[in-house]
């Protein structure tokens, strides 16, 4: 799992592009270690999930697993970009009441 | 509809050959004439109608879908008609199929797009002023020598001549002496998606009683069910799950535990799982379209929406059979826990057995068996789960109460403290012999049970990993036998109070 991470001068923010076409079974270990020294060195990580058509349940795990990292250090975990799939599968399971979800990068950035 | 002056019964036409598969077609392959709407589809609408004005000779024009239609109609008896197909090549339209049908009687009652079909009631037809486009009633009756109306696409009228005397009328050509838009509340359609939710919606509206339930449904007492709703045959409804407004439930579908419902149809025979939220959507099977996104999702996870599966008689004996082949295969491992689980009571504590690491699964996980067992909730012991929980689980395989492979069972303490999104998915009916905690070693990692779980429960190559977790499975349980009773390798505490914790 390769992620492009960036960060926004002004917001300090880390930008976390998931550079992958899935985020399931197959690959949410990788993911999960590759953003875990992200998540442990930012107040704020928006993740761009941009490239993303298919997300699992295990997917979705890990981010929440991510989401409750960030929650139990008083940080910020955004989520944007999502394809209508994504965001559709999102709805369904509940979980855009749980996560910060944006259209772009700049509305996301806005709310750091 | 028609206006009857003459006692011989119209002639009944109807085009069921869709000029291209719509996009809704598509997402569900699926012809959109056939796709059922709370029951019924377009194409029994369609007939239904047909039936109603009268008519006791029905000319249907067939496209590519004609040993499909063919099959769904039959002769026509259960309508009390008599059925003549005709076969239309791509591109010949009703024009005709009207000419085929030959010289018109006096009467007749055209439906030019299956697909398009008034809704039941609807005989006011409104003026010019509704939306354009959608679908058009014909009529032609100034000397009251013949009439009949005919329901188009706009696309099909536009190109069709419509004389306006009667003469030229009679030659088999559709007449029209007035021609006016119907507004989408009084038309069923299913060429997208977003018509397809119309429709149904439209007919929650037009239904006789706000709510409707179809025979053998069963509901669960703490259920909500809001005002318009359909709820079709053999549908379960599961406790505080919430259907409505505008939703419907297709025959033999499963609204599980917690689920709401509205604005949405549900396709017949789908699972629906536990603690979602289906709004403005279709399903079904294990595909989502999100009207709101405009957008289809396929859903991997079975424990999410998956279709219905209903066992044949032989695949239910085949299950039993792979039952009862597993537990021979298993009993003298399953004589050695007993034997070690009576003999060391007092070690429970400090026992784990870990199995040889190393196997792989999907996922990249070694394979490490370390589940629960012993009379307390916080020993680890295989041994004791092998000989109380797993071999006399085996039952509950063929009796389809318990998957090979499936969620963590977990104590309702714990499922509580779950994340909502996940809590519905541990329930014990659903959980399974081989589960992540059997599958996975990482107990630091609260997470690493979910994605076990979705790695279970996932239905696109479920067969295959249960296959190679089965196989990694047996490979351990020979190896401990092989490796015999004595070689016990104690678990570091902290990781026994996790697995503990974890196991519930």
């Amino acid at each position: 799992m390769r992620l492009e991470v960036t960060t926004d001068d002004a917001s300090k923010a880390a930008i976390v592009e998931v550079q992958s076409e899935s985020l399931d079974a197959g690959n949410v270990k990788a993911f999960k270690e590759a953003v875990q020294p992200v998540l442990e060195g930012h107040a704020a990580v928006l993740i761009d999930l941009g490239p993303v058509g298919f997300v699992d349940s295990s997917g979705l795990g890990a981010l929440l697993s991510c989401l409750r990292a960030m929650n139990n250090r008083n940080g910020q975990l955004k989520i944007y970009g999502m394809a209508k799939p994504v965001r559709a599968l999102f709805e369904l399971v509940r979980m855009h009441r749980i996560f910060a979800i944006y259209n772009t990068r700049e509305e996301a950035l806005a709310t750091v | 509809m028609a206006e009857s002056t003459n006692a011989s019964p119209p002639i009944g036409i109807l085009l069921a050959a869709p000029a291209d598969y719509s996009s809704l077609a598509r997402v569900f392959a699926v012809p959109e004439l056939v796709l059922p709407l709370q029951g019924k589809s377009l194409l029994h609408r369609s007939l239904d109608l047909l039936a109603r004005e009268g008519c006791k000779v029905v000319h249907v024009g067939l496209g590519n879908d004609a040993v499909l239609i063919k099959a769904l109609v039959g002769d026509g008896e259960r309508w009390g008609m008599q059925i003549e197909f005709h076969s239309l090549t791509s591109g010949q339209g009703v024009d005709q199929l009207v000419r085929r049908v030959g010289p018109l009687s006096e009467q007749w009652v055209l439906i030019g797009d299956a697909c398009l079909v008034p809704t039941d009631g609807t005989t006011d037809f409104p003026g010019p002023a509704g939306r354009d486009g959608v679908a058009l009633f014909v009529q032609h009756s100034p000397h009251k020598r013949w009439s009949g109306w005919a329901m188009l696409p706009g696309s099909v009228l536009r190109d069709m001549q419509f004389p306006e005397s009667l003469e030229d009328g009679s030659n088999g050509t559709v007449c029209a002496a007035r021609a006016v838009v119907l507004p989408e509340s009084c038309v069923l359609a299913a060429h997208s998606l977003a018509a397809l939710l119309q429709s149904d919606q439209t007919l929650l509206q037009a239904q006789q009683t706000p709510i409707r339930i179809g025979r053998g449904a069963r509901i669960h007492p703490s259920a909500t069910l809001l005002a318009p709703v359909h709820i079709g045959d053999g549908v379960r409804i599961e406790a505080d799950a919430t259907v409505g407004p505008y939703a419907s439930i297709g025959s033999g579908s499963f609204v599980d535990q917690g689920t709401t419902i509205r604005s949405s149809a549900v396709l017949p025979e789908t699972y629906v799982g536990k603690e979602l939220e289906v709004v403005e959507s279709v399903v079904r099977g294990n595909r989502l379209a999100s009207v709101k996104f405009g957008t289809v999702a396929d859903v991997a996870d079975a424990h999410l929406v998956a279709p219905m599966l209903r066992d044949s008689r032989l695949a239910r004996l085949r299950r039993w059979l792979s039952v009862i082949a597993l537990q021979v295969l298993l009993a003298p491992l399953y004589l050695l826990c007993r034997r070690r689980a009576a003999d060391s009571p007092a070690d429970y504590d400090s026992i784990a057995i870990t199995l040889p690491a190393g196997i792989r699964v999907t996922g990249g996980q070694p394979v490490i068996a370390r589940v629960r067992g012993g009379p307390d909730a916080a020993s680890v012991c295989p041994a004791g789960h092998f000989a109380r929980v797993f071999y006399p689980g085996l039952s509950l395989l063929g009796r389809g109460a318990m998957s090979l492979l499936g969620p963590t069972p977990r104590s309702r303490p714990e499922v509580a403290k779950l994340p909502h999104v996940w809590a519905g998915l541990y329930a014990e009916r659903r959980c399974g012999l081989l589960n992540d905690s059997v599958l996975t070693h990482d107990w630091s990692d609260p997470e690493t049970g979910l994605a076990g779980d979705a790695l279970a429960c996932m239905q696109q190559g479920e067969r295959a990993h249960m296959r190679r977790a089965l196989a990694a499975y047996l490979k351990q349980v020979f190896a401990a036998i092989l490796r015999g009773p004595d070689k016990r390798i104690v678990a570091p505490r902290a990781e026994q109070t996790a697995a503990g914790q974890k196991l519930g």
